[in-house]
């Protein structure tokens, strides 16, 4: 066997041995997904906590664009001011 | 957590007071370390306007010791009632006092601490928010509010069952801490559950509780940004309310006053005459409409000066009770209650919501008992006797009560065939049973054969 055989066994192991792994873990992780908690033990408002903490990321997002926003179009209108107005407020 | 509870027994699991009965009167005590800070919430303005406004119940401050616990008294609300016992409007009408006095806290730093219905009775058709301290100071940097998911769980969850499932909502009287999103996920179809506000209500909550079943961490955030997260929130959750909102569903009894063919006009009226010329004359200060439907007599008795509680088994005519009084703004209190199966006493040792019987008793001056005694007979086969014995423990000392003739054709569709189970349901023998508890004072027969009878407890 050349060199280039040899290589090309390796490379085909090395796919076979990388797939099965991949498979193997993407399996793990669909078991890990829909691996059902004893429910007897999970608090009954950590699901709608959750919600609520993720609710309220999002009202964070809204909130810090709205103020950028409102940041942004204050800035525009301070830019039509003339230059004298501004300055006499200065 | 209310005075309901106290008529059996103490409150026993705020850690900052406990809740009793003594004699008639209804006292809070405060523990030492919680005192200060709730004797300074009840004398704030908001306490004062929310009691004025009457939306939160009236206390008086007994005593109150620097170190030592404070004692409250709190008024007594006519007839205590319990959630599953309300119609579908009262739900929501509680559940939409419980947000509004939330945000309405938010001005004065605090944040309301419990959001479940048991801190709420219902005043004739108001609802009263009675658990004083449910009110804590808000950490101003905290986006979160933390009964949120105690609202869900005891306010929208069991409405949403009611609305999406037909789940009656008598059936929280087995749930004190409400639902949970799982409760309900198994009996949603599956595109159903990705709809308003099954998403938010269910689907989601319940996904996340399957990936966060270690605990979340509490964010800290800016003041402002709390303040407009909470504000968000709650704003979302009235939306949600009203999105569950029941609307009007037609009953077997919910039209009954206008399609009751055995009646005619001319009954009616000798009817509602005879029972309002009886209500003048005796003047009764609280009065108990037994099978009250949709309310025609506990309307006449409240018109004549009375508090009303009137108890119907079809949640529809209840609710349409109950939406009328408070148009109407009429003291009545419209519950779902039977008086053939009554509500039982539940809770820790079956002592901590009272019973329907035991909040009755003695409690009220009359009780109308119109249109229902054949039911009680032939549907419940409850005997004559242990009808009037029942009234006689609930009823001071006045009985309004239709009498209705085995001849009557309702009486005799509900015999169904054994007519001859009931051939001794005559008047004579109504009347001498009546007699060993009470005297008659007055008799009308209506056009149709039917009798009404005022008679007065023999003391």
């Amino acid at each position: 066997m050349d060199n280039s055989a040899r290589r090309i066994t390796f490379l085909r192991k090395l796919y076979v041995t990388l797939a099965f792994s991949l498979i193997v873990l993407q399996t793990l992780a669909v078991l890990g997904a829909v691996e059902k908690p004893a429910y007897a033990y999970v608090d009954p408002g950590s699901g709608l906590l959750a919600f609520q903490i993720l609710s309220t990321t999002f009202a964070g997002f809204i909130f810090i664009l709205r103020r950028r926003v409102h940041t942004f179009f204050k800035g525009i209108i301070r830019g039509f001011k003339p230059k004298d107005e501004a300055l006499d407020q200065k | 957590m209310t005075p309901t509870a106290t008529i059996a027994l103490g409150t026993f699991r705020d850690p900052q007071g406990r809740l009793y009965r003594d004699g008639d009167r209804i006292l809070r005590e405060v523990f030492p370390e919680h005192a200060a800070s709730a004797i300074a919430w009840l004398r704030s303005p908001l306490a004062q306007r929310w009691i004025e406004q009457g939306r939160m119940v009236p206390t008086q401050i007994l005593s109150a010791e620097s170190g030592h616990a404070a004692l409250l008294e709190h008024d007594r609300i006519l007839f205590p009632s319990y959630p599953w016992e309300w119609t579908p409007g009262q739900w929501v009408q509680a559940a939409s006092l419980t947000l509004d006095l939330c945000e309405e806290a938010l001005e004065d730093g605090l944040i309301l601490k419990d959001a479940t219905p048991l801190n709420i009775l219902f005043s004739g058709p108001r609802p009263v928010f009675v658990d004083v301290l449910s009110f804590e100071c808000r950490d101003p940097h905290s986006p979160l509010w933390i009964a949120y998911a105690q609202f869900i769980r005891t306010f929208l969850l069991p409405l949403c069952a009611y609305v999406h499932l037909g789940w009656p909502l008598a059936a929280t009287m087995e749930r004190r801490d409400g639902y949970v999103p799982a409760d309900l996920a198994p009996y949603l179809p599956l595109l159903h559950r990705w709809r308003s506000p099954l998403r938010s209500l269910v689907t989601l909550p319940l996904l996340l509780e399957k990936k966060t079943h270690g605990g979340v961490q509490r964010p800290q955030v800016s003041e402002e940004l709390s303040a407009f997260a909470i504000r968000r929130l709650l704003r979302s959750t009235r939306k949600t309310l009203h999105s569950l909102a029941p609307s009007a569903r037609e009953s077997r009894w919910s039209e009954y006053t206008q399609t009751a063919g055995h009646y005619k006009s001319s009954d009616h009226e000798t009817k509602q005459a005879f029972v309002r010329s009886a209500l003048e004359s005796i003047r009764p200060a609280r009065v108990l409409d037994v099978g009250a439907n949709t309310g025609v007599y506990s309307r006449i008795a409240a018109e004549s000066g009375a508090n009303v509680v009137a108890w119907d088994t079809d949640v529809q005519a209840a609710d349409l009770n109950w939406q009328i009084a408070q148009r109407e703004k009429l003291p009545i209190l419209p519950l779902i209650a039977d008086f053939a199966r009554p509500t039982p006493a539940v809770g820790w040792q079956n002592r901590e919501s009272a019973s329907l019987l035991n909040r009755a008793k003695g409690n009220f001056d009359c009780v109308l008992m119109l249109g229902v005694l054949h039911h009680l007979l032939v549907t419940d086969q409850i005997p004559l006797p242990a009808i009037f014995e029942q009234l006689g423990e609930i009823s001071k000392r006045w009985v309004i009560i239709e009498w209705i003739p085995k001849e009557d054709s309702q009486f005799d569709e509900l015999c169904r065939g054994r007519q001859g189970l009931y051939s001794y349901l005559s008047e004579k023998y109504f009347v001498q049973t009546l007699s060993r508890r009470f005297a008659v004072r007055d008799r009308r027969q209506l056009p149709n054969g039917r009798t009404l009878w005022l008679v007065e407890a023999i003391l």
